[in-house]
């Protein structure tokens, strides 16, 4: 079974990304900041980081940055989760080649984003 | 003897009573104030001025107004005595105003943004100089972009909440028993979507526009073939249309090559939104039509369609913020008045031009024009 991490500080989509994912039969964990990410990473190696951007104590882009110097994480499969338009910073590692994808959660449907994380795991 | 004297004494009086008047409400006035001579050399300035700008009268005097005091556009770069305020009321001997942002720059290097206006001073039908007023607005400035950012803090933050209901509708939606219940429960959870969705294309062009008032829009020119973006277009539109039932027809008057310098995501937008317009708004099993031209130089595209038509009055405002055609509104109660704001803001920034014909009931013709380039090797 495939391990997908979300790191999210909002309840509302907590609650439906874990109900929906796991639904789907794929294990769920869950961490509200970017600081409990980075330990949950390094505890349950999951295949796929679902990471939101704009959480409190580290934020999803910090942490991504540390992720990305950690041997396991280098080569993590991330998905960001984000309201937020992308600039620069945002893409950094996207354009960098990183196994690093971008949606706008507002500007999807909810199927869209299974059906990405669902191609993601596939490999 | 006397009484001539005594009536001389007097005129006297009264030609420094108000001379002294004069003076004092020239200097007590809290804009800046320029006085020139016909040929725009400086007379005379008021203590505003002095304060403002940190130079002090005999600094400036009898100095050209476009000489002595550096003006800069929005960019700060300078502006040539060409392109100045006095150049144009000296010329023309009518009273001006600035149109566009314009900045002083103070003697100390410092800018200060400024609205002017600048009359001419004719006595017995003879040009005999020129009165300029200047007013800092730099806390109108500051105001403008406080509201900006206000409403980009408040349009991210709406996201969220409608982002999530979004998906939880979208949740619902999916599942058996909701695919099974009766009609009218599928309905009115359809209605609640539509709603959400309503309010987030509100959210999304507040943003858009929000974000062209702080000058933040992304705009990276680059070589663009037309017709690789007219092929963009149509097919992204080709959905919207046959699910209105409206058919698009593409009209390319010059097959010779055609490149634009323009940003292509953001032509797109641009093109799409006036299409997806003309679909919307046409009667169904209507026709759109999009007729590329090339003339002087310029890229000429119509998108005409053949539906509800625009009154006078609106197409008056039609390009201004928020608004919406009543007609517009029972058509498409989706849109949110600020579509064509954003489309008039950046064909204006390249350098082109928006216009529309209509007819009330017989349809409407949008017609842009936008500069084109020179590629070695191709002809216009």
């Amino acid at each position: 079974m495939k391990k997908i991490l979300l790191v999210e500080d909002d309840p509302s989509y907590v609650k439906l990304l874990n109900s929906q994912l796991t639904k789907k039969g794929y294990e769920v964990s869950e961490a509200k900041d970017g600081e409990e990410g980075l330990t949950a990473v390094k505890l349950q190696k999951p295949d796929l980081i679902l990471l939101d951007v704009k959480m409190p104590v580290m934020d999803g882009l910090t942490m991504l940055a540390k992720l990305r110097k950690d041997p396991f994480g280098k080569s993590a499969q991330v998905i960001i989760l984000t309201n937020l338009e992308p600039n620069d910073q945002m893409l950094k590692d996207v354009l960098a080649g990183q196994p690093t994808y971008y949606l706008i959660k507002s500007d999807i449907h909810l199927s869209e984003l299974m059906e990405k994380i669902e191609s993601i795991l596939l490999i | 003897m006397l009484n001539v004297m005594e009536d001389l004494q007097l005129a006297k009086n009264i030609i420094e009573l108000e001379k002294a008047t004069g003076d004092a409400m020239f200097a007590s006035v809290g804009d800046g104030l320029i006085a020139t001579c016909s040929k725009g050399k400086i007379l005379r300035v008021n203590k505003a001025f002095e304060s403002m700008l940190g130079w002090k009268e005999s600094e400036v005097l009898g100095r050209s107004l476009f000489e002595a005091i550096p003006m800069v556009d929005e960019k700060h770069k300078p502006l040539h005595k060409t392109e100045q305020l006095i150049t144009e009321v000296l010329k023309n001997q009518t009273e001006m105003s600035t149109t566009i942002t314009t900045s002083y720059k103070r003697k100390d290097g410092s800018f200060m943004p400024v609205s002017i206006t600048i009359s001419p001073i004719i006595k017995n039908s003879e040009f005999m100089g020129a009165i300029e007023v200047f007013h800092d607005i730099t806390r109108e400035k500051e105001i403008d972009r406080a509201k900006s950012e206000f409403v980009s803090l408040a349009s991210h933050q709406l996201k969220t909440p409608l982002g999530i209901s979004k998906w939880y509708i979208e949740a619902i939606q999916d599942e058996d028993y909701l695919k099974k219940a009766p009609t009218i429960t599928k309905d009115y959870f359809n209605e609640v979507y539509k709603s959400n969705e309503r309010l987030l294309v509100i959210v999304r062009d507040l943003l858009s526009v929000s974000r062209i008032d702080q000058g933040q829009v992304e705009n990276t020119p680059q070589q663009v073939s037309v017709m690789d973006l007219i092929g963009e277009v149509m097919k992204n539109m080709t959905v919207l249309a046959s699910k209105n039932n409206v058919t698009l027809h593409l009209h390319v008057k010059k097959t010779k090559i055609l490149t634009l310098f323009i940003d292509p995501v953001r032509a797109q937008e641009v093109m799409e939104n006036l299409v997806s317009n003309a679909i919307i708004y046409s009667a169904a099993s209507g026709e759109v039509e999009i007729t590329i031209d090339a003339q002087n130089n310029n890229l000429l595209i119509a998108i005409k369609d053949r539906g509800i038509g625009i009154s006078r009055s609106d197409r008056k405002k039609l390009f201004t913020k928020f608004f919406r055609s009543r007609r517009a509104t029972v058509k498409n109660s989706e849109g949110s008045g600020l579509g064509l704001y954003v489309v008039k803001s950046y064909v204006e920034g390249w350098g082109g031009n928006i216009s529309v014909s209509s007819s009330e009931g017989k349809g409407s013709t949008f017609s842009v024009t936008l500069p084109l380039i020179n590629l070695i090797g191709a002809q216009i």
